[in-house]
């Protein structure tokens, strides 16, 4: 199938402080079609969506035509201008205003808002659309597909010829989805195209022409959905390569120190067991929502079960808050630094004493500035942050740096048991492999790892075990070094099939 | 590197220092009496109330929290001891019982907020109106007078010269710095105020915390209506509506953040002290106290302006200095 090309990128690379999210990439939209993007997270998906909606501007270099006739946004306007549309994945839009004026918005004659206009245009979006529905109602009141309808009738409103639709099922019904299939159709009848992102293979396979694979911010592939099956797309998207130096796959599993029985909790996880040795690295793994951080979280007493046991050195215990959890030398490193894990305006020496300020007081409860700064200079030098800045702000810090100060802000505790979420998101390649060796050097010193991670090289490279979940239960469960590795990630990606 | 460090975190400061000498030097010109030690004294007398009520708000702001209820409970407590006085009851067990329901309010305003998760701004909204209720209702609108004169040292006695509640602002703010500054409750009020979710998976009891900052804020709110009670030896139901805009003003004049976070007592003992400079001298020079409003808004609004103007520029996490 080919058709007139409407966009097309090529050689888009853009890059961050420390990392190159997109390096060389490529993507031809034709007119009137259903282009599927695909790739892991943190492939480089929502950057390519960003640079096509304007958001960011990619390096120089990097080459966008519309039409065959090379463009450059450098604002949302502008993209918006040329008939580009991006739905998000929240929508975006006002649930406190009627259907009517979030379809209008954006728009006014001579500075004053027109509601006969305003009702006709919604009317007629609508209408495009094939459906019925009341554009005086509240959009709160309507449900997440009909709002969802909203947003694309806002967007076709604004003469579209390019729709993103950024996990556009995520949040729908089975039936609603079924309405959304429909109402793409009718839109690639009209000849708009749309540019399609999800993370479920059988949708893809369902409703796009085309699909176009990243990996790693690589472009990987552009075929016909025809040429693929989902063990073909699997392999694209998966795909091996190696990215970090390997390191031995030694392990120093030892005796039982954690074992998690049965443990669920309504709407986050189901029928969890495993469990955990000393100087064991286990990997979490599974798409994002796979229930992955809800359960670890239960560890800590953030997310405490509603049934199930879990045993301590074979000893039995109950963790409903985060103090009971430090107790039973618990530790968890969350996945966001920013709003979970570092207070960013207080110093580095503030941040990481934290959790053990009431092991540095006096009798009277006066903080021990003197142990403070000896037990921070420790871990400074220990975990080599830099600059070695102890009264530096923790905001102040590299993303690596940031989270090497979270890891030190754990290690201080004397866990025996560490979890950590998602360990190196963010962070530039060079702290990547320190905090892999670290993590690594912890286990051989005997504590226990439950590490969370979406990156499967980082699972491969670091983990003894892998635990694979999906929907809230666990599918998979294998030794890395002798499993098929294949498997594991067709399981995360695939489910039981 | 030190030097650098230190003129860096103490630019908040140098902006209330310079509007505190600014007011301070006008205050010497206008007036040849500004300086008397009288009146000195006599302006930490009126500013005192004050003070330990806006010093307990400065805790309940950094953490991110808001007591607008704190006029009202001022107000109950000095009823409620008015009341006590009145029919009899003596001194020890008056402040007991004063003292318990200010706790009893704290406590109130702490669970609507850390446990039942009200925004601040609107449980307090709340509270303020029901503790005022109260008072209106034990009072029935009217302001208790013959208040027993042994009552009167809290508000009247000098010690060496010094008014009692002097030395009470003083006492107050040396242990709430302390508190703020050297002890781990304090660090995690800080904290708290900056990011309460990663304080939470630090291990910090947060809901403990929060109590903590409200029920010192509500005492506080108690002995300042204590005070005024004595030194006016009347108690109403109104006493501390009228200090509530006044001292969180005062706050935000001695650099607390209304978000939370940062900040610290000696700000706010500087900026309650330019406001009753501003009306001393004012009275001093015989300028209508209509006009003092014009004045401390207008210092307010400068001040905070020029914070962030500086702020903008430097474009950096504002610090608190530790």
């Amino acid at each position: 199938m080919s058709g007139k090309s409407f966009l097309k990128m090529e050689n888009v690379s853009m890059t961050f402080p420390g990392i190159k999210a997109l390096d060389d990439v490529r993507l031809e939209i034709f007119e009137g079609e259903v282009h599927a993007l695909m790739g892991e997270n943190g492939a480089g998906k929502s950057t390519l969506i960003k640079i096509i909606s304007g958001v960011q501007q990619p390096d120089e270099g990097s080459k966008i035509f519309l039409d065959n006739v090379e463009v450059r946004f450098s604002n949302v306007g502008d993209s918006i201008k040329h008939g580009i549309n991006a739905i998000q994945q929240d929508l975006s839009l006002f649930p406190n205003m009627s259907v009517a004026e979030n379809i209008y918005l954006g728009r006014s004659k001579n500075g004053r808002v027109d509601w006969k206009e305003c009702t006709r245009i919604a009317e007629e979006a609508i209408a495009v659309l094939g459906i019925s529905m009341n554009v005086q109602e509240q959009l709160g009141n309507l449900s997440m597909a009909k709002q969802q309808m909203v947003a694309i009738a806002r967007a076709i409103s604004f003469e579209s010829r390019l729709l993103i639709m950024d996990e556009p099922t995520a949040t729908l019904s089975f039936s609603e989805v079924k309405m959304l299939y429909s109402i793409i159709e009718k839109l690639k009848k009209q000849n708009i195209a749309i540019l399609f992102i999800s993370h479920k293979l059988n949708e893809v396979f369902k409703v796009s022409d085309r699909v176009t694979v990243l990996k790693d911010g690589k472009y990987v592939g552009c075929r016909n959905i025809a040429e693929l099956d989902e063990n073909k797309l699997v392999q694209m998207m998966v795909g091996r390569s190696v990215a970090y130096a390997s390191l031995n796959q030694v392990s120093y599993a030892g005796e039982k120190i954690l074992e998690v029985n049965d443990i669920s909790k309504k709407g986050n996880y189901k029928s969890i067991s495993f469990d955990l040795h000393k100087g064991e690295i286990l990997a979490f793994t599974g798409l994002v929502g796979a229930g992955r951080s809800e359960t670890v979280k239960a560890l800590f007493g953030l997310n405490p079960p509603d049934s199930g046991e879990i045993y301590l050195k074979g000893k039995k215990i109950e963790i409903k808050n985060v103090s009971q959890a430090i107790k039973n030398k618990i530790a968890f490193i969350p996945e966001n630094r920013h709003e979970e894990g570092l207070v960013l305006a207080m110093t580095m020496k503030d941040n990481i004493t934290l959790p053990i300020l009431k092991r540095l007081m006096t009798s009277l409860q006066f903080i021990n500035r003197r142990s403070v700064n000896e037990e921070t200079e420790n871990y400074v030098k220990k975990l080599n942050i830099k600059p070695p800045q102890i009264n530096k702000l923790a905001g102040n810090f590299s993303g690596g740096n940031q989270q090497k100060i979270a890891v030190a802000k754990w290690l201080i505790t004397d866990p025996e048991i560490l979890i950590i979420d998602e360990p190196t998101h963010g962070v530039d390649i060079a702290s990547k492999t320190e905090i892999h060796r670290l993590l690594k050097d912890l286990a051989k010193e005997g504590m226990a790892i439950i590490m969370v991670s979406s990156e499967w090289q980082e699972v491969f490279a670091l983990s003894d075990r892998v635990i694979v979940m999906r929907h809230g239960r666990i599918v998979h469960e294998d030794n890395t070094a002798t499993g098929d590795q294949n498997l594991m990630m067709e399981k995360a990606i695939l489910g039981g099939k | 590197m030190i030097e650098k460090l230190k003129t860096k975190l103490t630019l908040n400061e140098i902006v209330l220092s310079g509007a505190f000498l600014f007011i301070f030097l006008i205050g010497i010109f206008s007036n040849e009496n500004f300086l008397s030690i009288r009146n000195i004294l006599s302006l930490f007398q009126q500013m005192s109330e004050m003070g330990i009520m806006a010093m307990g708000l400065t805790l309940v702001i950094i953490t991110g929290g808001m007591d607008l209820s704190s006029g009202t409970t001022m107000g109950l407590c000095a009823v409620v001891s008015g009341l006590c006085l009145t029919h009899g009851i003596g001194l020890a067990l008056t402040f007991a019982i004063s003292l318990s329901v200010a706790v009893l309010c704290g406590i109130l305003n702490g669970v609507l907020i850390a446990v039942v998760k009200i925004p601040p701004m609107i449980a307090t909204l709340g509270t303020q109106m029901f503790f005022n209720g109260i008072a209106l209702a034990l009072s029935q609108g009217n302001s208790i007078s013959g208040i027993p004169e042994k009552f009167y040292f809290l508000g009247q006695a000098k010690v060496a010269g010094v008014p009692l509640q002097m030395i009470l602002l003083f006492a107050f703010a040396a242990i709430l710095f302390i508190i703020l500054k050297k002890k781990v409750i304090g660090q995690q009020i800080y904290s708290i105020g900056n990011n309460s979710k990663a304080s939470l998976y630090s291990g910090i009891r947060t809901t403990r915390v929060i109590l903590f900052v409200y029920i010192v804020c509500s005492v506080l709110c108690c002995f300042a209506g204590n005070i005024q009670v004595s030194r006016v030896a009347t108690a109403r139901a109104d006493m501390g509506t009228s200090f509530l805009m006044i001292c969180i003003s005062a706050v935000v004049l001695g650099g607390t953040s209304i978000d939370g976070g940062n900040g610290g007592i000696t700000g706010t003992v500087v900026g309650i002290l330019i406001f009753a400079m501003i009306g001393n001298i004012m009275n001093l020079v015989g300028i209508s106290p209509f006009w003092q409003q014009l004045a401390t808004g207008s210092i307010l609004v400068l001040v905070v302006v020029f914070n962030k103007t500086i702020e903008m520029q430097k474009y950096k996490i504002k610090s608190r200095k530790v």
